[in-house]
């Protein structure tokens, strides 16, 4: 008897367990969802609301004529019944991420599934008023993650979610790919939500996104990325172009898989292959509260590409493009530094290192930081350049000819 | 809910009490009836949705009384 | 009067004392909430602190090899003194087993099975736990070996996992905060986890055969493994997090979602998942038992089997009344917490020490674990 209970209670045991730890509430069904790939956010016409704009991987149900199921908002615009649309666009106004994410679930037959969320893009206007509360959702949520890039588009974001790409039929795969090429050069490319997020909690620092911008029309739409936008907390107040953010990541160093391009006069042009990128700084602080920030910058490099250079001969040459390089390098990080000193954005994070290294000192400093002492830090580039081969042919094709 | 609550508290009386009663271990009856009662009581409560008054509230309003204890950022 | 009668070798009770530390190096949130960045600072502060606490533990086990805590409180302060103090610490115990409880049920709904009721979770981790206490200590901590070495090498795979993303610069500055606050995290790291280690007094009559220095090194090499644990989770999530860490509820959960080696090699926070649902069970468990030795022990009847059920049940029930939200249970983590809990696992234990040894206990020489020959 007791052995025939005890065999029941285990069967019993079994099939609770099973059906309760398999997790039967939180079931997700693949055709009830869907996979969001690009978030937009953008101004709304009633100032208290923002535009969500999502962007849906369009899975396709089944062959057959394919209608494609737009289902709440405007559609993106498939003309032809049977090509079937490789996103659909999903699109609310309400005063918060999560209300207008709620919103779109409302009115659709699926559910929205973040976990595949490629990116995170704001309108340039949205960015001016600031985005803070906009992300609170997005880091309290355990299913949307952290590591999404960010972007600020210059225009409307829903503008880039809507478009369509000749490389790629869906913009936020795009994006997610191109940002994560880019994150190969050099992480300052990349901003992650916990990168912003560390770097609004920073010591006076400046915190910066990647910029992009859409270009072309109908279906030949094209996606470029123009440079960095600069923030003051969370109000984006300006933005730097692609030479100037060269300053900015080569001041930080880490940069891989990349070239650097050197001119000199109108002819004279080359072109490195850098290899290895690396750059320790140093602070020192003077009485009077002057910074001194030094730049110890090692490069080693290979020759890419060589026009003009006529009069050098080929060892002159290596070293006097060495030169070149290292002006470069200095001259473009200082050009960098006057930009954002202009625009009283510490984006260089100095304020980190100098509350780092000497944080009694900093705690001082902290409140003449944002507005009187990093216009006069002084910034001291020692570039080595080292070039270590030359490629597969040792003269350029050029000197050839002409002898 | 209640139902659940209730018929499960059967079974663990008829597994563990049975075999006490049998092997006639008074003082084990004793702790077994105690915490049967504990556990009785707060199942129901939970179930009819009754706010229990937490113990922990107690030890803070002690150690406060005492005056130590950390702040709260 | 002997309740339990199974025996462990010392090994196992040492990797068990290791596993239990583990399960408190994955919730870190107590401590990084308050110094943020400096955290790793009082903790090995804390660490050095509890040194000599887990060396009063040892000497109790030294002195009283077969009796259980609750028998030493009676031997020490007599019957009717010692009876109230063992209410007490029953109370303390099904205290810790109910936090813990609520730990993983909180978890596993933030995380994991966000619409399953977390009753029934609860409910369906305390009836395992029962099950393995009714068969014993050995069967308890059965399990405690081998995840050991298994928690081992989550920590150093998701190192060697998360080395590009770790910046050694996010440890300093040091010493810049008010004083007070590297006072309360000590505190906090001595009282949580490492001076619950007074549970395992409970359990000391089931371990056998061993020398006054094998007990002395069960229990600092089990010690140090859990210590070695929770600086390295502390360090890797202070490395990878920097000034964020204080942000998040669950720290260790957020490095590991950061993991990004190719596209293959993302997502793994699971594998934290996983790891913590282990660690706390094997703590609920332990907890339980310890529990339920200490009620039969009071009770003075050696049939703990048959009150372990009604002991969890108990506990389940009593769990979701203790906190009405987690932000009420972090916020107790670091204010009260740290003396509730330091009164039973370290100013007790200290004046029944002192007091034991002015009484010259125990009477009987023989019993007392012996030097190696």
């Amino acid at each position: 008897m007791n052995k025939i209970f005890k065999r029941i209670l285990t069967v019993f045991m079994v099939i609770i367990s099973l059906t309760m730890l398999g997790g039967c509430w939180d079931s997700k069904e693949f055709n009830e969802l869907f996979v969001i790939t690009a978030t937009a956010l953008d101004v709304a016409e009633d100032p208290k609301k923002i535009t969500v704009t999502l962007q849906t991987a369009n899975i396709p149900q089944g062959a057959g004529p394919s209608g494609g199921n737009s289902s709440g908002g405007s559609g993106s615009g498939g003309k032809s019944g049977s090509s079937s649309k490789a996103v659909i666009i999903l699109k609310a106004e309400s005063q918060s991420l999560l209300d207008g994410i709620m919103h779109i679930s409302r009115d659709s037959n699926r559910e929205v599934l973040f976990q595949h969320n490629q990116i995170r893009i704001i309108g340039k206007e949205l960015a001016q008023k600031g985005i803070i509360k906009h992300l609170d959702m997005l880091m309290r949520d355990t299913h949307s993650r952290l590591e999404v890039p960010l972007a600020v588009v210059d225009g409307r974001a829903e503008e880039v979610v809507k478009a369509k790409l000749s490389q790629d039929p869906n913009s936020g795969i795009f994006l997610g790919e191109m940002f994560r090429d880019l994150s190969r050069v050099s992480n300052e490319y990349q901003v992650r939500l916990i990168d912003f997020a560390q770097m609004l909690i920073g010591e006076s620092v400046a915190p910066i996104m990647p910029m992009i911008k859409l270009s072309g029309s109908d279906d030949k739409q094209e996606i470029h990325f123009v440079g960095m936008a600069v923030f003051k907390d969370d109000k984006m107040i300006g933005s730097i172009d692609t030479e100037e953010t060269l300053g900015l990541i080569w001041a930080f160093g880490n940069v891989k898989n990349t070239n650097m391009d050197v001119k000199e006069e109108e002819q004279n042009h080359a072109v490195l292959r850098i290899k290895s990128f690396k750059t320790k700084p140093e602070v020192s602080l003077e009485k009077n509260g002057k910074v001194k920030i030094n730049l110890d910058i090692d490069v080693l490099t290979g020759l890419g590409e060589l026009k003009g250079f006529k009069e050098y001969k080929m060892e002159q040459l290596i070293e006097h493009v060495k030169k070149l390089a290292e002006e470069r390098i200095k001259d473009r990080i200082n050009d960098t530094l006057l930009v954002a000193k202009q625009m009283k954005s510490d984006f260089f994070r100095f304020g980190t290192l100098i509350s780092q290294k000497h944080p009694k000192e900093w705690k001082r400093l902290k409140k003449r930081w944002e507005n009187e002492l990093f216009m006069q830090v002084e910034l001291n580039v020692n570039a080595k350049v080292k070039i270590a081969g030359s490629g597969e042919i040792v003269q350029s094709l050029e000197k050839e000819e002409k002898k | 809910m209640i139902l659940i609550v209730i018929v499960g508290f059967i079974i663990i009386a008829l597994i563990d009490l049975i075999p006490l009663i049998k092997q006639r271990k008074t003082l084990a009856i004793v702790a077994f009836s105690v915490f049967f009662a504990l556990a009785l009581t707060y199942g129901l409560l939970n179930a009819f949705d009754v706010e229990v008054p937490s113990i922990m509230k107690a030890w803070k309003s002690f150690f406060e009384w005492l005056g130590i204890a950390y702040k709260v950022e | 009067m002997i309740i339990d009668k199974s025996h462990v070798s010392g090994t196992r009770f040492m990797f068990t004392i290791a596993f239990y530390l583990q399960s408190s190096a994955l919730l870190t949130s107590f401590i990084s909430g308050i110094t943020e960045q400096e955290s790793w600072i009082p903790a090995i502060f804390g660490i050095l602190l509890s040194l000599p606490i887990i060396y009063m533990f040892r000497t109790f086990m030294v002195k009283f090899p077969d009796k259980n805590f609750l028998q030493v409180l009676e031997m020490t302060y007599g019957r009717v003194l010692g009876k109230i103090m063992g209410l007490g610490y029953i109370g303390f115990f099904i205290n810790l087993t109910s936090l813990n409880l609520l730990d993983l049920g909180e978890f596993t709904k933030l995380a994991i099975l966000p619409l399953t009721p977390q009753l029934l979770i609860t409910l369906l981790c305390i009836l395992v736990c029962v099950w393995a206490v009714r068969h014993g200590f050995n069967v308890v901590s059965r399990y405690g070996s081998i995840f050991t070495l298994i928690e081992f090498a989550i920590v150093i795979t998701s190192l060697i996992l998360l080395s590009n993303q770790i910046e050694f610069s996010n440890l300093i500055p040091v010493f810049q905060l008010p004083l007070i606050k590297y006072v309360q995290t000590t505190h906090i790291v001595t009282v949580i986890p490492l001076s619950e280690l007074v549970v395992f007094l409970m359990i000391t009559p089931c371990v056998k055969n061993i020398s006054k220095q094998q007990a002395t090194k069960y229990w600092f090499l089990g010690a140090l493994m859990g210590f070695i644990v929770l600086m390295l989770t502390l360090l890797r999530d202070i490395t990878v997090l920097g000034n964020s860490l204080h942000l998040f509820s669950l720290p260790g959960m957020v490095s590991l979602r950061l993991v990004n080696l190719g596209e293959a090699l993302s997502r793994i926070e699971i594998i934290f998942a996983v790891g913590l649902t282990l660690l706390l069970f094997f703590k609920i468990t332990i907890l339980l038992y310890v529990s339920t030795i200490a009620v039969a022990q009071l009770f003075g009847t050696t049939q703990y089997k048959n009150i372990a059920l009604i002991i969890g049940v108990f506990v389940v029930f009593y769990a979701p009344t203790l906190y009405p939200n987690s932000v009420a249970h972090t916020n107790s983590a670091r204010t009260i917490e740290p003396f509730v809990h330091g009164l039973f696992e370290i100013v007790l234990p200290l004046l029944t020490f002192i007091i034991a040894a002015i009484l010259k206990l125990p009477k009987d020489k023989k019993s007392m674990l012996k030097q190696e020959a």
